[in-house]
């Protein structure tokens, strides 16, 4: 028990310093600026084009949506960042000659970025709130927390896999915007995921998001944890496939770099 | 074979492969080190010397378990840094040289907590042993201030404290001293010296041969990949023994009185170049002191001028190990 505690001890406090050594925001005063126009401006963007497109109806569908996947700003950018710091400041080799359990070093290296979602999606609920009125008197709150921490948990998995990409790919950020995109357009943010051609949705399932997203549009209409636990349950082990995807590479990439690749990585 | 070696390296042969260009894949090799054979005794100060690109860092990198050899062994307290690994790191420190792989970010005391905990150190060691450090690289008192704010020299230090925070039996240090003012590099000197009479082994690269001359206890000359000299530091320099000059200029003597020099022991050339009026002699030699004293009685009568000599450096030596590979 008492070892157990110190163990917390130790994950807390190096979660912490990693916070402050890797973390894209230098002062809070930026950080807070951005995380609210972002939202602002992306949920805004999205639900004018919307309404445009399918009428006013329609506005707390795209709302909601966009104020959900900003999860992924901090999932796939925060972790994608916090790998090209540590290549920035050159202590990749010494994280590399140590002998820190390499699984435990590696999740925790999302593990900021999942409190960073959580509270993203905060944000931009409450701009949802605050603009578009949604209302969620009748919301499943609980719920809808669950699903928040869930969608968090697994966009950082999807960066965990970027974040392995970002070692030997200076460009992986390139890539990484591309997907986000994507998650706009595939993953039942904008358009119903059943409107997507066939192919395509075969991919929306391989995403996170999909299974969260509409089980977190079901929690704000009052659904119970029965009628979308499948979902989340779903949500989860795509998120986990994708972490173990990326945890296996990094491993992979581990190797490459002791038999003399990955110099862009020292 | 008394002891085991702290470090050793058998056959050691590292071939770098790149490619080139996107479309028409080229492979590129290029050999690194080509074949070394070390031992380095516990508690040893070694030093391996050698110009840009002669395999230093390569080697380190290898010893440290960062990279792969091609073929050939390298072991570590008896660990191979191939296969055994995991208990390797555990009791090896390590230091690159330079500012990076510190997290300017983070107050030089939360570093060292952070990497304590990289090398699971448990809390109560690393509780005593972080002030330990701070006090003795000199950083106490700016161990909250922030690395951004550190001075080279600091930061240096820091990286060495950084080094021995899990207690190392083995350090590997690739050029310390590189970028540090005298002073700075003096002083890390002198902690590394008490380093290794504190019983760790350290293994140092470096460009300067005064480096490796004030400090090391043994130092190997690496060149092209090659060991091309080993020994104590005075031993290297006996391989440049005619280096030795003795140099003076004399008006109007007949050349013939030059004979007696010639066959001086330990001289190995004269040389004779006019220089206005005058004429400059340049002896070549083992031990000049020695060819000073013979001076007046060889060349009895006639008026020396400008008499000079100087004993052969280890930079002499360094120069002419590594010179004909320019
Ligand atoms: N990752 C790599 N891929 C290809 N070639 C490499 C790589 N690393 C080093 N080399 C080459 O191997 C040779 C030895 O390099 P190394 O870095 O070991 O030299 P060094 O003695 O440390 O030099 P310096 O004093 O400049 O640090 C050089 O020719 C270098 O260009
Ligand atoms: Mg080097």
């Amino acid at each position: 028990m008492k070892r157990l505690v110190l163990e917390g001890q130790v994950f807390v406090r190096s979660t912490y310093l990693q916070y402050v050594a890797l973390f894209q925001w230098a002062n809070p005063q930026g950080y807070v600026a951005y995380k609210v126009l972002l939202p602002v401006t992306q949920i805004l963007f999205f639900v004018e084009l919307g309404v445009y497109a399918t009428g006013r109806q329609n506005a707390l569908y795209f709302a909601l949506g966009n104020a959900l996947q900003l999860t992924a700003n901090a999932g796939i950018f925060g972790v994608i960042a916090t790998v090209a710091n540590e290549r920035q400041y050159g202590t990749l080799p010494i994280l590399l000659a140590s002998p820190a359990n390499r699984l435990v070093t590696f999740l925790s290296r999302a593990f900021v970025n999942v409190i960073d979602g959580i509270a993203t999606v905060v944000i931009g609920l409450a701009v949802v709130v605050v603009i578009f009125g949604l209302n969620l008197q009748h919301a499943n709150l609980l719920l809808l927390a669950l699903c928040v921490v869930v969608i968090s948990l697994t966009t950082a998995g999807l960066g965990l896999m970027f974040g392995s990409i970002g070692l030997v790919m200076r460009d992986a950020i390139i890539i990484a915007n591309i997907v986000y995109y994507l998650l706009l357009i595939v993953c039942g943010i904008n358009f119903p995921v059943s409107r997507l051609p066939g192919a395509v949705q075969v991919l929306s399932f391989a995403l996170p998001l999909t299974r969260g997203v509409q089980a977190a549009r079901d929690a704000a209409a009052g659904a119970s944890l029965g009628q979308v636990g499948g979902l989340l349950a779903g949500e989860l082990l795509v998120g986990l496939s994708w972490a173990l995807a990326g945890y296996l590479l990094f491993r992979l990439l581990e190797n490459w770099a002791r038999r003399g690749g990955l110099q862009e990585a020292y | 074979m008394a002891t085991q070696p702290a470090i050793e390296a058998r056959e050691l042969r590292k071939t770098y492969t790149t490619t080139r260009g996107v479309f028409r894949r080229e492979r590129v090799e290029r050999a690194a080190l080509r074949g070394v054979d070390l031992k380095i005794a516990p508690g040893e100060l070694f030093g391996l010397l050698g110009p840009n690109g002669a395999g230093k860092t390569t080697m380190v990198k290898i010893f440290t378990t960062l990279l792969l050899p091609t073929s050939g062994s390298a072991l570590v307290l008896g660990l191979d840094a191939v296969k055994e690994q995991w208990a390797l790191r555990k009791r090896i420190g390590f230091v690159f040289g330079g500012e990076r792989g510190l997290y300017w970010r983070l107050s030089g005391l939360d570093n060292l907590r952070y990497f304590a905990d990289l090398y699971r150190i448990p809390p109560a060691v690393s509780r005593r042993r972080i002030p330990e450090l701070l006090e003795r690289l000199g950083l106490l008192g700016r161990e909250r201030d922030r690395v951004e704010l550190y001075s080279r020299g600091m930061k240096q230090r820091l990286h060495l404290a950084r080094g021995l925070l899990n207690d190392p039996d083995v350090l590997f240090l690739d050029e310390p001293t590189i970028g540090l003012d005298p002073v700075g590099a003096r002083e890390l000197r002198l902690i590394v010296r008490e380093l290794a009479d504190a019983g760790k082994t350290v293994f140092l690269t470096t460009h300067y041969m005064f480096e490796a001359d004030a400090i090391c206890d043994r130092i190997a000359v690496i060149r092209d990949g090659a060991i091309v000299a080993e020994g104590t530091p005075s031993s290297i320099k006996t391989l440049v023994q005619d280096q030795g000059i003795v140099e003076f200029e004399v008006v109007g003597m007949p050349v013939e009185r030059l004979a007696g020099l010639r066959s001086l022991p330990g001289v190995t050339s004269v040389a004779i170049s006019e220089h206005e009026l005058a004429q400059v002699v340049t002896v070549h030699c083992a031990r000049p002191a020695e060819v000073m004293t013979q001076l007046g009685v060889i060349l009895d009568g006639i008026r020396l001028e400008k008499v000079s000599s100087r004993e052969p450096t280890l930079e002499d030596a360094y120069v002419q190990l590594i010179g004909d590979s320019r």
